[in-house]
């Protein structure tokens, strides 16, 4: 047996915080709680002890928040908003801007009679406070609910954008997109990015997942989104047992598409997905980089853990596109140690001065030692195309993103807590934030899990 | 009361905090979490190891207290090198159930994961001293002798909680002022555990012959504490100029050849200066088999107030080790039976003046894994397997003739085999009894006992050194120098506030 953390945990029953361990027994890395009147309490975490040891190497340091949105500090979570125990500054607010929505999604994380929502006039009040302490804003989520039902959306897209924010992405089901023509003009003239919920190519299994048969209303939509230049991304929640054995073809799909990232999450059995699904229905980490990794363009160790945040709860893969049917990993394409010096504390690499000026470097050293007369030459002149548009400039981070959608296609893996597997260690560390009507920014999951919970 | 904080400013230290000034703002790695007992909130909570350039810290916001942040290690490479793969644990057989979270059901209990390796147990709580440095409580207004029928029930306790003992450490108060002694003695000298050892002051040994010729007669260890040799520290320590007592008890052990091993605090500040040349120059006679350092830890009656409030870790006592040019850092390995942050040992391979650091036979992670089964180390077919190899290699080399003499010697006391490694814990325990009663085995332990400021959970639900009680519990030192003596009437006084009830 071995201990890997004494930590903090979460009681489903009692809802409240916990103490915990991180332990491996029998061959599996476990998350055990001890309730004082649950007793304790054993949640898988990995399969592949090794594999577990060798990810807490992936540490880089994270940037603490500056400024702390808690009026006074009673504890972490309760104190949530955020608190001085927060280690990590917002790198993608998300805003839920309305709690209505089209379909009663199975895997939905929040609960069933949730109520919440922002105006315009609050989402610019907190998006202001943020940027303020941010000192820029590059990245910022509209969610819901279905966002695009809000009868004001169009004006939190220009809110976002006056506010400076380099690119704004919406979590969608789509039908409301595949319904209405001038939403994808907008989405299309802002650069806005749909994030569009795509779990599965089978009918039955979208069922369980959504509550509808929406396959082929996506594979439509994702046809007029291509034609009609509207930049989109693929999310995909993972349910062991469901669609996990999808998640290969999903991949080899978004490699085919014009979808500039593929998000994988593993279902989070919290809000409704806790009514539908239990603790052995989500997929480890591990897991699902195994599902990923060997399709045709992930190759194995293309996954590596987010350094800046817990390896429990990030991984990610940037890939070059040297040409429509190649994809050059980014991680071998600067090095482990450099990749990771470039993907910290942002959520988009390169685009800042640091990371720009270290791919600009390598894209020299590419150039400099490419065989001019081998099969890379396709690479070859994509990165002096590349070069040519980068030269002597330091893009705008509006720019370096139009020119990201261009040439990088990026997977990631977000793992979201719930109440099983709920881990302070993981929550102080978290870079996903709410923005709040009442002024606050609250980690995701301390938000999902805990919300009752938080002093308000 | 909440804690109200500036809403972009920077957090309040907390008492203890080693910072200093805030860190709010600054880049540090969260490198893994634990939880800590607050002393002031009476509570276990949550609590973090960062890092940055100034070394490794554990930090922690108390909604009371502020923001509390001690240094636990020097620099990340040496924290990651000692923890980076989780710690093997060994969680006893029979645990009592968790009922209130550690380190609140002590006894052990369920989320407890080491086993016992040393009981410790005080026989006395009467001292002639009344050390500036010491962490424990010892109320002269009701002075307390353990009584024959309370020492056999606590033997029973301990026989109990494990299947084999290298040994066990009898400790006061002074135990030499115990009025039956040598009764206590034999009456543990009975029972099966590999040795006896008993803490003393040296005060009443150096000067009576008959009472060392007993202690020497049942077979017991003496752990003599010795922190200084010079007067003006003594008495900064001790409260008293005790050196030549010290002088004279070692004169004493040595000419009657008791086995011991020497105890000594360091405190930077006052004796860290000093503490390299005295484990040197004792370290490797006949009569010393090892000599551990304990790192000052702020709690007890004195300790709690002693100034200055400056802590060492392992790594920079191991620092220091290395600069004095004495020993290299590289002796020192992680004792695979304890948490990393409490126990870092050198063992040295000794003969005809020359000394051979373990590590330059074995790999660390080798050594750690042959301390895994007891406070000693233990014979594994895969450190024999490492020491027959060197031999090979020495061998044919044929570059370190004394090298040969001493591992030949050491692979004779193994008899030669790695087949003598059988597996079974009872053999392989009582070959290393042999092995350290030789005299061909030197240890040099770091020890780092916690207080409030450092109370971690992960240290406490690792530990092997256990406080037995009558009763039946069994508590990791630091909980109860901490929490559970304050329940101890036998050594606990003060005003009724003093002994605060848990949460």
């Amino acid at each position: 047996m071995r201990l890997f953390s004494i930590t903090t945990g979460w009681c489903r029953q009692c809802q409240k915080t916990v103490p915990a361990r991180t332990i491996e027994d029998g061959g599996r890395i476990w998350l055990e709680r001890f309730c004082p009147d649950h007793g304790p309490l054993r949640t898988l975490i990995e399969h592949d002890p090794e594999r577990y040891s060798q990810s807490l190497a992936y540490v880089k340091p994270s940037l603490n928040p500056a400024g702390r949105w808690a009026p006074s500090f009673s504890g972490c979570p309760q104190s949530c908003g955020l608190c001085p125990e927060h280690r990590q500054h917002t790198c993608l607010p998300v805003a839920e801007i309305t709690d209505q929505c089209d379909l009663k999604c199975p895997i939905c994380l929040k609960p069933k009679k949730a109520s919440f929502g922002l105006t315009p006039e609050e989402f610019r009040r907190t998006l202001a406070k943020l940027a303020d302490y941010e000192g820029s804003l590059t990245l910022l989520n509209l969610s819901g609910g279905e966002p695009t039902l809000h009868p004001r959306f169009g004006e939190f897209i220009e809110i976002a954008r006056q506010m400076g924010v380099a690119q704004t992405t919406v979590s969608t089901n789509g039908l409301k997109l595949l319904a209405d023509p001038n939403l994808r003009a907008l989405l299309a003239r802002t650069r806005t990015v749909a994030a569009l919920q795509f779990d599965t190519f089978d009918d039955q299994v979208c069922q369980k997942l959504r509550g509808r048969r929406l396959v082929s209303e996506k594979m439509r939509l994702i046809e007029l989104l291509e034609r009609e230049d509207v930049p989109y991304s693929l999310t995909a929640v993972a349910v062991k047992d469901v669609n996990d054995g999808e998640l290969a073809a999903l991949a080899d799909f978004f490699f085919s598409s014009k979808a500039l990232s593929l998000m994988i999450q593993p279902v989070a059995v919290t809000g409704a997905a806790g009514d539908s699904f239990g603790p052995e229905n989500r997929l480890t980490m591990g897991e699902t980089i195994d599902a990923l990794e060997s399709t045709s363009f992930i190759n194995q160790g293309d996954l590596v853990p987010l350094a800046c945040s817990h390896p429990r709860c990030a991984a990610s893969a940037y890939y070059f596109k040297a040409s429509e049917t190649r994809f050059v990993s980014l991680k071998d394409f600067l090095g482990q140690q450099e990749y990771l010096d470039v993907t910290v504390n942002r959520s988009f690499p390169g685009i800042d001065s640091q990371g720009h000026q270290a791919i600009k470097n390598k894209l020299y050293d590419i150039w400099a030692n490419l065989d001019r007369n081998s099969d890379d030459s396709a690479l070859l002149d994509r990165v002096r195309t590349f070069l040519r548009r980068i030269e002597g400039r330091t893009l705008t981070e509006a720019e370096a993103f139009e020119l990201g959608r261009e040439a990088v296609k990026s997977v990631f893996i977000h793992s979201l807590m719930d109440e099983y597997c709920f881990d302070l260690d993981r929550l102080i560390k978290c870079c996903n934030h709410y923005l709040r009507a009442d002024g606050r920014l609250v980690p995701m999951c301390a938000q999902n899990v805990t919300g009752a919970q938080l002093a308000l | 009361m909440p804690l109200k904080i500036p809403m972009a400013g920077s957090l309040g230290c907390g008492p203890g905090c080693d910072c200093g000034s805030a860190k709010d703002g600054l880049l540090s790695e969260i490198i893994g979490s634990t939880r800590a007992w607050c002393q002031d909130c009476l509570t276990a909570e949550p609590a973090f190891y960062t890092s940055d350039a100034g070394g490794v810290f554990l930090e922690r916001l108390c909604p009371r207290s502020g923001a509390r942040r001690i240094k636990i290690a020097e620099s990340k490479k040496w924290y990651s090198s000692r923890l980076s793969c989780g710690l093997t644990v060994n969680p006893p057989e029979q645990a009592r159930p968790v009922l209130r979270g550690c380190p609140n059901d002590c006894g052990p209990c369920r989320a407890h994961l080491g086993r016992l390796r040393l009981p410790i147990f005080s026989i006395t709580n009467q001292c002639q001293l009344a050390c500036p440095i010491c962490f424990t409580h010892n109320r002269k207004d009701r002075i307390y002798h353990k009584s024959p029928e309370e020492l056999e029930r606590l033997l029973d306790v301990i026989e109990a909680g494990s299947e084999y003992l290298d040994l066990i450490n009898l400790t006061g108060g002074e135990p030499t002022l115990h009025p039956n002694l040598p009764d206590l003695l034999r009456r543990c000298a009975k029972r099966h555990f590999g040795m006896v050892s008993m803490n003393s002051n040296g005060l009443i040994i150096g000067d009576n012959q008959g009472l060392a010729e007993t202690i020497k007669e049942l077979g017991a260890q003496i752990i003599l504490s010795l922190d200084t040799m010079r007067p003006e520290k003594s008495l900064i320590i001790h409260g008293a100029d005790i050196v030549q007592s010290k002088l004279e008890a070692l004169a004493m052990l040595e000419r009657l050849d008791i086995p011991t091993a020497i105890l000594m605090v360091w405190i930077p500040g006052i004796n860290d200066d000093e503490i390299p040349a005295l484990v040197a120059k004792y370290l490797f006679k006949g009569f010393v088999k090892g000599i551990s350092i304990q790192t000052i830890a702020f709690t007890g009656y004195h300790g709690s107030r002693f100034q200055p409030r400056r802590r060492a870790t392992l790594e920079e006592v191991e620092n220091a080790f290395g600069r004095s040019g004495l020993f290299d850092k590289s002796d020192f390995f992680a004792h695979g039976s304890y948490h990393p942050l409490c126990y870092s040992v050198a063992y040295y391979l000794v003969d005809g003046g020359e000394k051979i650091p373990l590590t330059r036979l074995a790999e660390a992670p080798v050594l750690t894994r042959a301390t895994q089964f007891g406070y000693l180390m233990s014979p594994t077919k895969e450190l024999t397997d490492c020491l027959l190899e060197k031999i090979n290699e020495l061998w044919a080399s044929k570059s370190s003739p004394v090298w040969l003499g001493i591992l030949k010697k050491m692979i004779r006391l193994l008899n030669g085999s790695q087949a003598q490694a059988s597996g079974d814990l009872s053999v392989d325990r009582a070959l290393g009894k042999s092995i350290n009663k030789s005299g061909l085995i030197k240890t040099l332990t770091i020890h780092a006992h916690m207080d409030h400021d450092n109370f971690d959970l992960a240290r406490v639900a690792t530990c092997g050194d256990l406080v037995p009680e009558e009763s039946g519990e069994l508590r990791p030192a630091c909980a109860y120098n901490l929490i559970y003596r304050q329940r101890d009437p036998r050594f606990w006084t003060g005003p009724a506030g003093a002994c605060r009830p848990m949460n």
